[in-house]
């Protein structure tokens, strides 16, 4: 028999004592590993939401011109001969080697046109990616299909005296208003939206756009990384994040990790007290045990590796255990809290590393000083019979 | 030179905020191969005597010298080291560890010692063999009789070879029968040429002794060398 073998019969044989220590840390690293994964997971689905909500990356022409503007934002000028951006370079986007985090790609084409006596501006929008890209739109009225079918905003219906299924002339040709924007409070208000290949045949432009709008998830990705590779696909245009979208969302999802944080931290601090209190009472139990050992020759230095020993294998148990027990309840949680079926659990290996290196630290820390102790002891204390 | 040579040995407790003195002043000479029977009444500073001799327990003041070594000079590793190769200890309610079967037990003082596996067994068969335990090594020691589990115990103090067997009170829970024949296992290991300090209150068991020593309130009352 070995020292360690006196630390697996004692686990072994004394099944009750051991369950509850193993319990105690289990319960400890699987709220622990429960907290990092349904805070993760819950982050990256919100971080992707506020990514998909409007666009955090504009990409203009180069061009020395005045600009127009759309939106609050700058519009280059569209007559800016080789420079103008292409239908070609919204697919280029796609191709960056960050493309995973590109969630939304809008491409426009932006024009001003006489429409009932009147200058409007008339934007050429993909109407599927633009309706995911502005989950805040609301349409009285149905999505376009036909390309003569347009969307005009708030204002615009006031203006022109227009309405839903009503008739607008706009260079000659009639398009139908299947839907008007409630009002945003945005230049979106005094718009008119076409079908962006529409848009290009009518202005004479085809395969033209003046910007390109992104949504980039950059939850995970710096931005600045995002924007450096598409301007490298897109020598001739200026691409540009837009600050104050990104450093809010940003600024509102470190709250939320540092919310999550904190609730973690004092979720292991009460696990930990809960475990120090469970294995002190189990070497406390010990003493009489460890008045023999010292009685029969054993070192201090053997009863305390003893100890920890058991507390070690006890831990990694706990540790993989607590790791499985953690991913079937952030399972059964994340739903819950997303209030959505299709949040992803973000699990990744090294999470089973920290659930065992927490769970040992847990059960280390909680064991040695009652070990030094129980080391310490006078034998015939320990014994009571001497 | 006594083999065992206690000197001026005082232990002192804190009860109540008073000092009080277990062991008060006593000096012995122990010779090698002695059977010494240490009686007194309860509380009369006989097992704390005994946890001294062992080194288990240290004196307010005094020495313990056993075999040139002065116990309570040692580092308290190197006093692990002394208990492990000149002592074995039994215990009037054994002191065996509920989880170990017999065999395990019966090897627990050598476990620190280095020996291989097998002369772990060896060892432990042959002491177990002579105290007729060998068909039960595989029990846990809950399983047995009081007897059994005090031959146990003898078993686990003799595996290491020791010089010296300090025993208290060691058929304290046993019935006369059995307590007979646990002292004639000690009157064996005697006449082996073992050193035996036996801590007891049952004047029955003293006549197996050579030398008696009483104890009254820690002081050292008669000592009676020869057997009766």
């Amino acid at each position: 028999m070995k020292m360690h073998d006196i630390s697996f019969l004692s686990l072994r044989r004394r099944k009750a004592k051991t369950f509850f220590l193993v319990v105690g840390l289990v319960i400890a690293t699987a709220l622990v590993v429960t907290l990092i994964i349904v805070s993760k997971s819950i982050s990256v689905s919100i971080a992707k939401n506020m990514d998909e909500f409007g666009a955090n990356i504009l990409v203009f022409p180069q061009s020395e011109e005045l600009s127009l503007n759309y939106g609050g934002m700058n519009i280059s000028g569209v007559s800016v001969g080789g420079k103008e951006l292409r239908n070609e370079d919204a697919a280029l986007i796609r191709t960056i080697k960050n493309k995973d985090n590109i969630s939304i790609v809008s491409p426009k084409l932006v024009n001003v046109a006489n429409v009932e006596g009147k200058n409007v501006l008339i934007v050429g929008i993909n109407f599927n990616d633009e309706f995911r890209l502005k989950k805040w739109w609301k349409l009285d009225g149905s999505k376009p299909i036909q390309r003569n079918e347009i969307v005009i905003g708030a204002d615009i219906k006031k203006q022109l005296n227009s309405g839903l299924k009503k008739d607008l002339k706009v260079r000659d040709k009639n398009y139908s208003v299947s839907a008007v924007l409630e009002p945003t409070g945005s230049q979106d208000d005094n718009v008119i939206f076409m079908d962006l290949a529409e848009a290009q045949v009518l202005f004479n432009k085809r395969n033209d756009l003046s910007l390109i709008e992104i949504s980039a998830l950059c939850y995970s990705c710096p931005i600045e990384e995002i924007v450096k590779q598409t301007s490298s696909k897109l020598p001739n245009a200026k691409v540009t994040a837009i600050r104050q979208t990104i450093e809010s969302k940003m600024d509102a999802m470190h709250r939320f990790e540092h919310f999550s944080f904190g609730i973690s931290l004092v979720i292991l601090i009460i696990s930990g007290l809960i475990v120090f209190a469970n294995v002190s009472a189990s070497v406390n139990d010990r003493t009489r045990e460890i008045g023999i050992f010292r009685a029969v020759g054993f070192k201090q230095t053997h009863i305390i590796k003893i100890i920890l020993l058991e507390v070690f294998v006890a831990s990694v148990s706990a540790g993989l255990i607590g790791y499985v027990c953690g991913l079937l309840s952030s399972e059964i949680i994340i739903p819950i809290i997303s209030m959505s079926k299709e949040t992803a659990m973000q699990n990744d290996f090294n999470l089973l590393l920290l659930s065992t290196a927490l769970s040992i630290t847990v059960g280390f820390i909680s064991s040695i000083y009652p070990a030094f102790r129980a080391s310490r002891l006078d034998p015939t204390i320990a014994l009571r019979s001497l | 030179m006594s083999f065992i040579e206690i000197k001026n040995i005082v232990k002192e407790y804190q009860s109540g905020g008073e000092k009080v003195k277990a062991v008060n002043n006593i000096s012995l000479e122990i010779q090698q191969g002695d059977f010494v029977s240490v009686m007194g009444q309860s509380g009369s500073g006989k097992s704390t005597l005994l946890a001294m001799l062992g080194g288990l327990s240290h004196p307010t003041s005094g020495s313990v010298v056993t075999d040139d070594i002065d116990l309570f000079t040692l580092s308290s590793e190197s006093l692990a080291n002394f208990r492990r190769e000149y002592l074995g200890f039994v215990f009037q309610s054994y002191q065996l560890i509920p989880y170990l079967t017999v065999l395990e037990n019966t090897l627990l003082p050598l476990v620190p010692g280095g020996y291989s596996k097998k002369e772990q067994r060896d060892k432990a068969f042959s002491i177990l063999d002579k105290l007729h335990l060998i068909g039960k090594t595989k029990r846990l020691t809950d399983e047995l009789s009081g007897g059994e589990q005090q031959r146990v115990a003898i078993a686990r103090a003799l595996v290491n070879d020791p010089l010296i067997i300090l025993a208290d009170e060691p058929t304290g829970n046993l019935d006369s029968m059995i307590s007979e024949e646990i002292m004639r296992i000690f009157t064996d290991l005697n006449n082996d040429g073992k050193t035996i300090i036996v801590v007891t209150h049952n004047e029955e068991m003293e006549r197996f002794a050579n030398r008696r020593i009483y104890l009254k309130d820690g002081k050292m009352e008669e000592v009676y060398n020869g057997c009766s």
